[in-house]
């Protein structure tokens, strides 16, 4: 089981992107039908990739709908396709694109998007990621990947072109440190944190993306409190493991779902679904989020998540505050 | 590989034949954009029986056809009469043309041996067609990728989009054949928002665009003809072919009124006698 991180700033520390576009550039070097395309995004690591590919690294300029419209011609066609640009606006601006073009054929294309979450928060509502999870979910044939550090960003690249259907990576722009490593097995797609494996623990706290690293904090605090629980971590959102969720949910007295995501499009209700069917006996479900409205002005994570109650002192305290029998 | 006789005759009683399945097919169907897809009837008889598009109905998905996009797929009644009379899939499918669970809906999808993808949301054939040419391009690959564009379908943004990418990387086997026919869905198009010069447009985004009459054989298979000469590296080749909107049905013709309405009681008889009378085993 996946030892619990502490000290995370005194770890090394590594950037998405940099994780991201290693992995990519080992596909495009080894498979010379794989391409990547950005609406005029750059990263160093696809400058690294446009040196020794550069016909296969195209910037098709600030044109979203064409730029998947091209995606899905180019996967038609032998290709798998790489998309990267930022998420909001490659989702929204091309979401037609997205279902039409690309996932009513089930094409091997896919996304990159980063800025997930709050990663862009002092950017305002443009380039929020906080809505596209509900959007992204209701496609089929699409696959949602929400890593929370390098190692699982690069498994979800590594994922998805083995899948070769449409899929979609939110990554983010933090420096994290690592921490899943080639012991963890990603394939369940919900990651579990326990400090003992084989222990009764009360509740859980469950998130995904950027929020994970805050669930775990909670859960120290709660263990100091003496109150033991899990953290799962959703890595792959769509397609979801439910019977997994199920299974590690079913006898637990609470579940606060974290996530930074508007209350409509949040996993909280989805995981409602699947949860509160097989666990009867549960006293607290409790889902923390960004509310119902946009986000005007500036709003930098760490201020969002104490405006919202997403912090782990918030996360700890809802269960504190209110003790179980 | 498909080789027919070119000769004018012919492609003349393959257009009236197209035209007489569109109507006969909207017919059964109840339902069916007849008027637009009269427009782009003799543009879709000179591709698919003037030996321009290099396709196999016994393989449909065969590596090295040319790929061609009905952009404007609510016209896809034009594109059921060929694909079904050249063997892509039985005739017997148009008399279930929209009916629950058939095979073909009012906009054309990817399941249709002999449709790429699926059209009728305007705006995305282009860019889709571009992808392809890109992937020919990249691969030395020797097929070309046709792609027919409503004139109204020329006010989305995506369109203009794709012809600047198009432009600038040079897709030279990529032809994009607008159907000019000077009408949106309820008016003419200069009336609400005017395209003018079509060719214009592309050119200033880096194509070679010429202008043909779209009822005219001898232009549509002269330009198709020399489209098939262009070489991966050069500019795009856009096609303006001036149209008429419910060509060949006098009614039809030109008019903002018809573009999904369906002929009723006399106009089905009328309708008939300008495209040569009441079928008696169609």
């Amino acid at each position: 089981m996946i030892e619990l991180v502490k000290d995370m700033l005194e770890k090394q520390c590594f950037d998405f992107r940099d994780a991201v576009f290693n992995t990519v550039e080992a596909i495009i070097e080894k498979d010379q039908n794989a391409v990547i395309l950005t609406n005029d995004m750059g990263a160093m690591g696809l400058d690294k990739i446009s040196k020794f590919a550069p016909n296969r690294v195209i910037n098709v300029g600030i044109t979203e709908q064409n730029m998947v419209g091209v995606a899905a011609g180019l996967a038609l066609s032998g290709k798998t396709v790489f998309v990267y640009g930022i998420l909001s606006h490659v989702v929204f601006r091309a979401l037609e694109q997205i279902k039409l073009d690309v996932c009513v054929q089930n094409l091997p294309v896919i996304f990159i998007g980063v800025g997930s979450g709050l990663a862009y928060g002092v950017d305002g509502p443009t380039h929020q990621g906080v809505e596209d999870i509900a959007v992204l979910r209701a496609l089929p044939n699409m696959t949602i990947f929400n890593p929370c550090d390098v190692y699982s960003a690069s498994y979800s690249i590594n994922k998805s072109y083995e899948k070769q259907s449409p899929c979609f990576i939110r990554i983010d722009k933090e420096n994290l440190p690592q921490l899943y490593s080639s012991q963890d097995d990603l394939n369940s797609g919900l990651l579990v944190h326990s400090v003992d494996e084989g222990g009764v623990k009360s509740g859980a706290i469950i998130s995904s993306g950027m929020l994970v690293w805050s669930a775990l904090k909670a859960k120290e605090i709660l263990l100091n409190a003496g109150i033991d629980c899990s953290v799962i971590d959703i890595l792959c959102i769509k397609p979801l493991n439910i019977n997994l969720l199920q299974e590690l949910t079913k006898n637990l007295a609470w579940v606060i779902v974290v996530e930074e995501a508007m209350s409509p499009s949040c996993l909280g209700e989805l995981m409602a679904r699947h949860i509160l069917i097989k666990n009867k006996n549960i006293q607290q479900y409790v889902t923390l989020n960004l509310g119902d409205s946009y986000l005007l002005g500036s709003a930098k994570r760490e201020w969002a998540w104490e405006k919202f109650g997403l912090t782990a002192d918030a996360i700890a305290k809802v269960i504190l505050e209110r003790p179980m029998n | 590989m498909i080789h027919l006789d070119i000769n004018f005759e012919f492609l003349n009683k393959k257009a009236l034949q197209i035209r007489r399945t569109v109507l006969q097919t909207a017919i059964w169907g109840g339902k069916g954009h007849i008027p637009p897809a009269f427009s782009w009837a003799d543009i879709a008889t000179a591709l698919f029986y003037g030996n321009i598009l290099q396709i196999n109905p016994q393989n449909p998905k065969w590596i090295d056809r040319d790929r061609f996009i009905l952009s404007k797929g609510h016209a896809c009644l034009s594109l059921y009469a060929a694909l079904s009379d050249l063997g892509f899939f039985s005739r017997e499918e148009l008399k279930f043309f929209a009916g629950n669970g058939s095979l073909l809906p009012g906009h054309p999808d990817a399941e249709i041996p002999g449709v790429e993808v699926c059209s009728g949301s305007l705006g995305h054939g282009l860019s889709v067609g571009a992808g392809m040419a890109t992937s020919a391009k990249l691969g030395g690959l020797p097929w070309f990728t046709y792609v027919v564009l409503g004139d109204g379908e020329c006010h989305e943004g995506s369109i203009w989009e794709a012809a600047m990418y198009s432009g600038h990387q040079k897709l030279g086997r990529l032809i994009a054949i607008v159907d000019r026919n000077m009408l949106g869905a309820t008016d003419f198009t200069e009336n609400y928002a005017s395209l003018g010069s079509i060719a214009a447009r592309f050119e200033a985004f880096g194509w070679e665009a010429v202008e043909v009459d779209g009822h005219n054989f001898h232009e549509l298979i002269q330009v198709l003809r020399e489209s098939r000469k262009r070489s991966l590296g050069e500019r795009p080749l856009c096609i303006v072919a001036k149209t008429t909107k419910g060509k060949g049905v006098d009614f039809m013709e030109n008019s903002k009124y018809w573009h999904h309405q369906m002929p009723k009681g006399d106009q089905i008889d009328l309708a008939w006698e300008m495209l040569g009378g009441v079928p008696k085993n169609d």
